[in-house]
């Protein structure tokens, strides 16, 4: 027990001026202390947003409304496009419940990527973050389109727990995937007849080809700096013993930031040797006793299966004529509270295809696990659940076949599947590795 | 929150000289070890906050990137030209380097024909994904990989499918963030009908260089879809590389 900090606030303290340097080293040690917790919780306030928005994606795209709504506060809005403005959570539930039922459907793609996010977390518990949006739908047999859109949407902590609160999607672009946006171009969506919005659109803005420019919430980055500064309560700490307590616990936190940003960089890292046929460098990264199970091919375990694995994309280092272009988006990352294993749900949308034949597009989800050894991390799991493959000038309106390739009898696996499941137009909700972040609701796929 | 430990209070509210007070007590006696751990904290706190700002300026600079995405979707050329040191370097494509950040202003503005802003009918979207940030051991410059997407052309004309990597600089000038290199190598620009497959690249990487000349050639030569190039990496593999192993045959099991 050595709480002398305290003497500083009482005369007798004064007694000693060894003492009263020592009190000061430590009060001012226990303030750089306090500011710092500060800079870090805003860096963990930023990976919860970031993690937050890419959950409400994945939900999005499979209709799961009820688990869409949760994510929102109580008092919250929800503006999509130009059908209006629905305010308070059960008004938001209703809305997207009006777009359709419950859970994935089977004919219908839905994909909503969640991509570029600029996050700026206020001192007050509050923060504002600009997405694009880049969308892939389609009813089989009906209808297929490419959209996009920005959002700009705010957020507010509760009791710990960042939420929604406030989701507008400027939806700018909307082509029907047969002619393109440089020939149709739709405008944005219009008020619903059967569940009019509590208010009218918050912007009057007509949609691509007419010039729009969606309001930013930040200045320019280097002549007009975000401004997050403001009244952070700093809390104050006492004795010698709380502030070894509190730098240990600091110490620890700021480790599961700095993982989570280097199992992206790894994931992201992956994308591009996958990109490139590096085969070699791409087994580098995974643990020996990894695995890599790729649209329903099997599992291949460690790095001599995972290498031969990898020819069945190509060989390595040559891509004449070739793109194999699978773009690494929306990770949603948790770290274990040990710092030594962590989960990832992300989606590849990929540009693929020989020159000469029409390419094709693919559409799917990770849920993948990495590991951390002597200080580095590993991929140890690498699960590829592909939502579709799609010519390119073909879409998904007619697509057919839902079975993924599967096992390649010359080069087998070691393992067999360990997921069953099909591609669109069948539905298929590739299974969570987390619950929901606000309600710590599990989907419960039957 | 001030929080008085009732212990402590009650030892100063009694007669200091003549109560035995055992955490004063050890103020005294153990004051070395103290100024020990007085020193340990300090230097782990120093540790603790050169960490958190390494991971601040990789956030910071993703904002900085992200920010350029959107403006130039927009065509803003004026903010982001902002977004560069004076002597930051521009090279798109195959258009050749343009060095200053008034060299990279009337670069952009010959991209949009001398106009700031879209026009009607314009579409520019060129996301900015996949980041792989790595800073400097100084803290004062970094340099990212990035991937574009892009989803270009002019309603009522041509529809452009595009994209390619990004590998760029950064450098920190008074406490704030600044572009000083981009460097894109332009994968694939093709027409949206038949897309890379049945087409070669539309303009060859080159978009304004034969009417606005660049002030040094192309840094690093590579051809065009469907010709193939591996842009160089800033970074290691940050594991190393798998070496198969020396037996061959040897099959697993």
């Amino acid at each position: 027990m050595k709480k002398f900090t305290l003497l500083i606030f009482f005369p007798v303290a004064l007694l000693s001026g060894f003492l009263h340097s020592q009190g000061s080293d430590l009060a001012s040690l226990a303030a750089e202390a306090a500011a710092l917790e500060q800079e870090l919780a805003l860096l963990e306030d930023e990976n919860e947003i970031e993690n937050l928005q890419k959950v409400f994606g994945f939900y999005l795209d499979k209709h799961q409304w009820i688990q869409v709504a949760d994510l929102f506060a109580d008092d919250a809005t929800i503006e999509m496009g130009g059908s209006g403005v629905y305010v308070g959570k059960p008004r938001i539930l209703a809305y997207l419940q009006s777009l359709g039922a419950e859970g994935p459907q089977e004919g219908i793609l839905d994909d909503h990527m969640q991509l570029q996010p600029v996050i700026h977390v206020n001192a007050d518990g509050t923060a504002k973050a600009r997405w694009h949006h880049f969308s892939q739908q389609a009813e089989w047999g009906v209808s297929h389109h490419w959209g996009a859109g920005t959002y700009e949407n705010e957020y507010i902590k509760e009791e710990g727990v960042w939420k929604i609160s406030k989701l507008h999607l400027y939806s700018t672009m909307r082509s029907p995937v047969d002619d393109g946006w440089h020939v149709t171009a739709l405008p944005r969506s219009e008020l619903s007849a059967e569940l009019p919005p509590d208010r009218s659109p918050s912007i009057d803005y007509e949609n691509y080809p007419a010039v729009f420019v969606v309001p930013f919430h930040y200045g320019n980055p280097v002549t007009d700096p975000y401004d997050a500064s403001g009244a952070f309560t700093l809390s104050v700490l006492l004795s010698l013993e709380e502030l070894v307590a509190k730098i240990d616990e600091m110490d620890k936190r700021l480790g599961l930031v700095e993982d989570a940003d280097e199992i992206e960089r790894l994931q992201t890292i992956y994308g591009y040797y996958l990109a490139r046929n590096q085969w070699d460098d791409l087994t580098g990264i995974f643990a020996a006793d990894g695995t890599i199970e790729i649209a329903q091919r099997g599992v291949y375990r460690g790095a001599a299966s995972i290498r031969r694995n990898l020819n069945l994309y190509g060989v390595q280092d040559e891509l004449p004529g070739e793109l194999h272009n699978h773009m690494q988006y929306q990770p949603v990352i948790h770290v274990d509270e040990n710092g030594q294993t962590a989960r990832l749900r992300s989606r590849a949308f990929s540009l693929m295809g020989t020159f000469g034949r029409q390419g094709r597009f693919m559409g799917g989800i990770y849920e993948n696990i990495f590991v951390k050894r002597d200080g580095q991390w590993l991929m140890l799991k690498d699960q590829q659940i592909n939502t579709y493959f799609a010519g390119t000038d073909d879409g998904w309106i007619n697509i057919t076949r839902s079975q993924p390739p599967g096992i390649t009898e010359s080069n087998p696996p070691d393992e067999p599947p360990t997921l069953d499941f099909e591609m669109y137009p069948k539905a298929f909700l590739p299974p969570y590795h987390y619950d929901n972040p606000v309600t710590g609701r599990t989907e419960v796929i039957e | 929150m001030i929080r008085l430990p009732m212990k402590l209070t009650l030892c100063f509210l009694l007669p200091m000289i003549l109560v035995s007070c055992k955490d004063q007590a050890n103020i005294f006696t153990e004051s070395s070890d103290d100024e020990e751990t007085m020193a340990r904290l300090q230097s782990k706190l120093a540790d603790l906050e050169s960490r958190v700002h390494r991971v601040k300026d990789s956030n910071d600079i993703k904002r900085l990137q992200r920010a350029y995405g959107y403006y130039l979707d927009e065509a803003l050329w004026d903010e982001l030209a902002d977004l560069f040191t004076e002597d930051a370097t521009f090279e798109y494509g195959r258009d050749g380097l343009y060095r200053g950040k008034d060299r990279i202003r009337e670069y952009l503005y010959a991209l949009g024909g001398g106009q700031n802003g879209l026009s009607e009918g314009q579409l520019n979207e060129h996301y900015q994904l996949m980041p792989v940030i790595t800073i400097s051991d100084d803290g004062m410059t970094a340099k990212g990989r990035w991937r574009a997407l892009i989803l270009s052309g002019q309603h009522g004309g041509e529809g452009v499918w595009g994209e390619g990597p990004y590998e760029n600089e950064y450098r920190k000038e008074n406490g704030v963030w600044k572009i000083s290199k981009v460097r894109w190598y332009q994968t694939i620009m093709v027409p949206y009908e038949g897309g890379w497959g049945l087409n070669e690249d539309i303009n060859k990487g080159i978009y304004v260089s034969p009417l606005l000349p660049p002030d040094e050639p192309q840094t690093d030569n590579f051809g065009s879809w469907p010709e193939t190039f591996l842009p160089p990496f800033h970074f290691e593999n940050p594991v190393g590389r798998y070496s198969p192993p020396e037996v061959s045959g040897e099959g697993k099991g």
